[in-house]
């Protein structure tokens, strides 16, 4: 098959949803389109931004990195250290050779340090892991980019990420999750910073493939407290879908951003985040939310988000140690 | 030689066979069992390799192995091969997933 693009090489990447196949030069220049026109429809960065990368180690992530770089921002990686044991080190392994390749050195927030290591947390309060990590890195992305005077955060979900969560969200009529999705989650003014998903134009296949002709080693392992993750199920029905009716997945999720959708219209509101949020440095301006009486973190209780999980899982560490 | 060839195709109709190597003439004392070079697939994620005998498509090949092509790419060596692309006896690819979970 030849490259639809150059018509001369041969192709390695083919494209039903889009009726295309690229040879690896071409597939570049339609990857990076693809993120400039995520990034532009919906003014997603600015060419002043400072913008924090929030890496795992994953392909979608260092893609991103990759070529928000390549595109000129002015950015630094965060990575969280959740404390799974071998995972997490090789995954940070992967991250800091990837850095260092670019001449950066990624901020690392190690959780075991902070007192509250996934596995060790879940455990402790009986919760799921995922909800867990979900309020930690909220929680750390929000007060790494305020101390480090970052504008925005942004995080490599991507069109099977939201499409499988907005299948998820739809299935269950979450009307509040509904109306928080979006790949722009404007900056409040309780110090939450804004974030952005630039690569929700491109699928999960995409991003693997850029990584791989790009040469970025990536972790390929699965996290393993994600194994029976919920939305890998929504991820199934939708790849079933999309293998049947190439082009499903944009046309699903992109109809729902669409400002004219009337479920949109019905359920949009300034947006805040994907949960309760814990925000740093600015205060309470413009809302009702003031700060953590533990952390000082913007909040809209008195104790934030973050501070009553850590609290739990101590409290819960000291009784399993008093009856050991 | 090609007549031998032939008498051990008919011999050994081979389909996808495990790397375990469960070959239905083994042990019969039947045949003497030559083995002809088949396309080995490499799943390392699932931990599983296959062996498929060529030439193939790749969109065939992931069908033997029940994997749909949208949940993969699939590389040879630093190529990555689309689906169309028709693989022959002897040569090994991986399929490797690209779906994230959490």
């Amino acid at each position: 098959m030849k490259c639809k693009r150059c018509r001369r090489a041969e192709a390695a990447v083919d494209l039903p949803s889009h009726h295309a196949a690229f040879c690896p030069d071409c597939f570049f220049v339609f990857f990076r389109r693809q993120v400039r026109e995520g990034i532009r429809r919906y003014r997603l960065l600015a060419p002043g931004d400072r913008v924090l990368v929030c890496v795992s180690g994953g392909k979608d992530s260092l893609v991103l990195w990759d070529v928000l770089m390549e595109a000129g921002y002015k950015t630094e990686g965060l990575y969280i250290d959740l404390g799974i044991e071998g995972y997490s080190a090789r995954s940070r392994e992967k991250v800091a050779a990837f850095a260092a390749a670019r001449g950066k050195t990624p901020i690392v927030v190690e959780l075991a340090k902070e007192g509250i290591p996934i596995p060790e947390a879940a455990r402790c309060i009986r919760m799921q892991e995922c909800s867990i990590c979900g309020t930690v890195k909220r929680y750390f992305f929000n007060k790494v980019a305020a101390e480090g005077g970052f504008s925005v955060v942004a995080t490599g979900h991507n069109l099977d990420d939201e499409g499988a969560r907005l299948l998820g969200n739809l299935l269950h009529w979450q009307r509040d999750h509904l109306a928080r999705q979006h790949p722009f989650l404007p900056e409040a003014g309780t110090g939450l910073v804004r974030k952005v998903k630039p690569l929700w134009r491109i699928t999960e296949m995409e991003t693997a493939a850029y990584g791989f002709l790009k040469g970025i080693d990536y972790v390929t392992e699965e996290c393993p407290m994600s194994l029976d993750a919920t939305s890998l199920v929504y991820k199934e029905a939708l790849s079933l879908i999309e293998d049947k009716m190439p082009g499903t997945r944009i046309v699903f999720y992109q109809g729902f951003l669409d400002a004219s959708n009337p479920l949109r219209q019905a359920t949009v509101e300034p947006m805040a985040d994907d949960g309760e949020e814990t925000g740093f440095g600015k205060g309470s301006a413009g809302g009702v939310p003031g700060a953590c009486s533990s952390c000082g973190a913007s909040t809209f209780a008195q104790v934030c988000s973050f501070c009553r999980l850590k609290e739990r899982v101590r409290e819960q560490r000291e009784r399993r140690r008093e009856k050991t | 030689m090609e007549g031998l060839k032939s008498f051990v195709d008919a011999a050994m109709p081979c389909g996808p066979v495990s790397r375990k190597g469960n070959f239905p003439n083994r042990g019969s004392g039947a045949v003497s069992c030559i083995m002809h070079p088949m396309i080995r697939v490499r799943l390392p994620q699932k931990k599983r390799e296959l062996d498929v005998p060529g030439p193939r498509r790749v969109m065939d090949i992931l069908a033997e192995a029940g994997v749909r092509p949208t949940t993969v790419i699939v590389t040879q060596g630093k190529r990555l091969l689309t689906r169309d692309h028709k693989v022959e006896d002897g040569e090994t690819i991986e399929v490797i997933s690209v779906v994230s979970g959490g």
